[in-house]
């Protein structure tokens, strides 16, 4: 008899678990993470002294900026929307496209990107090596010389940091039951019944997916081919990675490309390209209500 | 006869014995060491493609999971263990120590883990939208019923539905059929738009049951555990030969030391005897009637027998490392002392009598031998042989 109450009791629990988990803090040096925290900022890192990472990923603005592409060294935009550094350490690869496997991948690439930073890691190295403050620093830190390992090491670390802990719905979930409005609550259940939650699901909701941009409206007009450029392979065409839907309502534009300027635009579009149903306009403002239970507390080595 | 010869061999064999005995230690210390290192290495790098083989196991498993929530998060982190694991393996420090063809086996396992990553990416996402579909068909199905529609078509809904969880259940089933009824909802659906959708969804639904066929068939194809299965059977194969090594090393050593005892015991017969010999002249020494003294190559005596104790009233320890002059008189002319020892530096024997002084102070008539101990060529010591003649000497006086 207890062995079939112990049975129904673990069912229950099985059961009971949800498809999205409360953010945790990943475990992270401080002393790197604070170097990283003033790179991050540095202009230093591009070829021209004029962007630094936090040009396009605004620390006190969700961790991208509001513009549709973003601007590198001389002017050049971007073809892509900022996605946001925060809780990115956590994606299962990086860039819309996922062409890098990590955040240490990442900075690379966007380092030597010569419409991004246009920079050679080795150059900035040498820059570094001669600056006023930046070589004591690392010394302090490695007991050794300024080198690229190092350099990106503490970029990754502050990135690490970035975790938006706390947002209303973590707290639902961790059983706070008035975190979060009734609204909310009903746009969760439907995030969860209309497949939204398909994609977006885990700790990032999102980041840890690829799929199709446009799987019911063929005629998406993305300019992006996404995967397509990395894998050249035919079926990897407007393919990109599912963003994480946290700390949403801070990062507009949203898509891509940034077509979507608010979040039941967003929803609209996701819903007609990639779920292929109709909903009523009371069930997209219940689920943009659970969206904005996803923002997080600041990280706090920014606050 | 001018000198008592002795024959020293330049090394003896208990020496090299002992010295070969050492230096085989010292081999086997090392040895012992390099073969923990190397056991070491081997467990730690063999448990790792055994975990590789376990994760891999855990990839397979996603794609027993189609129409089926799959928790990403998880296997990511199964992805991201298989890529640290991977990193680990790619190491040159190992490389080239367990297989020769281990740099290419990795290489290959690296590109088949990359295809059957990008693999289970295309299952993950063909799924979502495989769900998605159902999940919605699900939904418009209810709507569909509500609306007032014919018989006919009521039983071409039920039909598709029907199909549909048949290929959920995996049936074996003929798509044709499915796509005809498919196709007629294109016709009829006219402008109503839950149709409309409905129609959309399934087609999309074939198309991607297809794709996840493709996938799951390309999947067989791949060799990912092959390859991990051919470096595991590298690696034990390291392993046998490592220990048949260990085995055959150990045996030597194992003979060789034996060998090396056997010859030990006769060389320690062979001492034992001279040993044995050496107590008897020893004995014959002590016990003879004759003064005996030993000195070395500077004159400093060595040894002295019973006799001499007796004769001159010194007793052994004082005697020992004292110049032979020590029992030396004035009764003797300086002429003597000088002609011995002009003797004794050519190397030759000398023989005469002698005055020497007791320890009491009285004198004793010596007839005396000194006999240098040579060998090859080189002056070891002196062989003093007296004999009392005291007697003989004052009565001849009297």
């Amino acid at each position: 008899m207890r062995f079939i109450l112990y049975f129904i009791l673990s069912l229950t629990l099985l059961w009971s678990k949800e498809p999205i988990l409360p953010l945790e803090m990943i475990p992270y040096d401080e002393q790197k993470a604070q170097l990283g925290k003033e790179l991050f900022s540095d202009p230093i890192l591009s070829q021209d002294n004029t962007v630094s990472c936090a040009t396009c990923h605004l620390l006190n603005s969700g961790g991208d900026n509001d513009i549709v592409f973003s601007f590198g060294i001389k002017g050049q935009m971007g073809s892509m929307n900022t996605p946001t550094v925060f809780n990115s350490a956590l994606n299962f690869k990086q860039f819309w496209d996922g062409r890098a496997k990590d955040l240490v991948d990442q900075a690379h690439q966007v380092i030597e990107n010569p419409a991004e930073m246009g920079d050679n890691i080795y150059d900035i190295v040498k820059r570094l090596r001669k600056d006023k403050h930046y070589p004591k620093k690392f010394h302090d830190i490695y007991q050794e010389e300024i080198s690229k390992e190092y350099l990106i090491e503490v970029l990754v670390e502050f990135e690490r940091s970035l975790v938006t802990l706390d947002a209303p719905f973590d707290l639902y979930l961790k059983g706070d039951k008035n975190a979060i409005a009734q609204e909310a609550k009903r746009g969760y259940e439907l995030f969860k019944s209309k497949g939204c939650v398909l994609c977006h699901n885990g700790r990032n909701i999102g980041g840890n997916l690829f799929n199709r941009f446009g799987i019911h409206e063929v005629n998406n007009q993305s300019k992006s081919l996404g995967r397509y450029e990395v894998t050249k392979k035919e079926e990897d065409k407007y393919v990109f990675k599912v963003p994480s839907l946290r700390n949403i309502e801070l990062t507009a534009p949203y898509m891509h490309d940034g077509r979507a300027t608010t979040l039941e635009d967003a929803v609209k579009i996701m819903t007609d390209y990639q779920l292929g149903r109709e909903m009523k306009q009371e069930d997209i403002n219940a689920i943009v209500e659970f969206l904005k239970s996803l923002t997080g507390k600041l990280p706090k080595i920014i606050r | 006869m001018h000198g008592i010869s002795v024959n020293h061999k330049k090394i003896d064999l208990f020496f090299l014995l002992i010295l070969f005995f050492i230096v085989m230690l010292v081999f086997l210390v090392i040895y012992v060491n390099k073969t923990n290192r190397d056991i070491k290495d081997y467990t730690v790098y063999h448990k790792e493609i055994k975990n590789l083989a376990i994760l891999h196991l855990k990839l397979e498993n996603t794609f027993l999971k189609k129409y089926r929530y799959i928790d990403y998060d998880a296997l990511q982190d199964i992805n991201h263990e298989f890529q640290t694991i991977l990193k680990f393996l790619d190491n040159e420090k190992f490389l080239y120590k367990f297989d020769k063809n281990l740099k290419d086996k990795i290489a290959l396992l690296h590109s088949a883990y990359e295809q059957k990553e990008s693999l289970v990416e295309e299952f993950k996402a063909t799924n979502a939208r495989l769900t998605n579909s159902i999940h919605y068909l699900y939904d418009l199905h209810q709507s569909i019923e509500e609306l007032t529609i014919s018989i006919d078509e009521k039983r071409l809904f039920l039909n598709i539905f029907f199909q549909i969880e048949q290929l959920l259940m995996d049936m074996p089933n003929d798509l044709t059929h499915l796509q005809a009824d498919v196709a007629k909802i294109n016709q009829i659906k006219q402008n109503n738009k839950l149709y409309d959708y409905f129609y959309q969804h399934t087609t999309l639904f074939i198309q991607d049951i297809e794709i996840l066929k493709n996938i799951l068939e390309t999947n067989e194809r791949l060799d990912l555990y092959s390859t991990i299965k051919n470096i595991s059977y590298g690696l034990e194969q390291y392993s046998t030969k490592m220990h048949e090594r260990q085995y055959t090393t150990f045996l030597y050593f194992i003979i060789f030391g034996f060998l090396n005892l056997v010859f030990l015991v006769f060389n320690y017969k062979k001492i034992h005897k001279l040993a044995q010999d050496f107590f008897t002249f020893k004995y014959v020494i002590e016990k003879s009637e004759n003064i005996i003294i030993i000195t070395d190559k500077n004159r400093k005596i060595g040894y002295v027998n019973k006799t001499f104790e007796n004769k001159l009233g010194y007793n052994k320890k004082e005697v020992i490392g004292q110049q032979d002059s020590l029992v030396a008189s004035d009764l003797m002319s300086q002429q003597t002392y000088e002609d011995i020892n002009e003797t004794l530096l050519r190397g030759q024997k000398w023989e005469g009598e002698l005055i020497s002084r007791k320890k009491d102070g009285s004198f004793i008539y010596e007839k005396t031998s000194i006999v240098p101990i040579t060998d090859k060529g080189k002056v070891q010591g002196y062989l003093f042989i007296k004999f009392d003649r005291t007697e003989y000497s004052t009565k001849s006086r009297v």
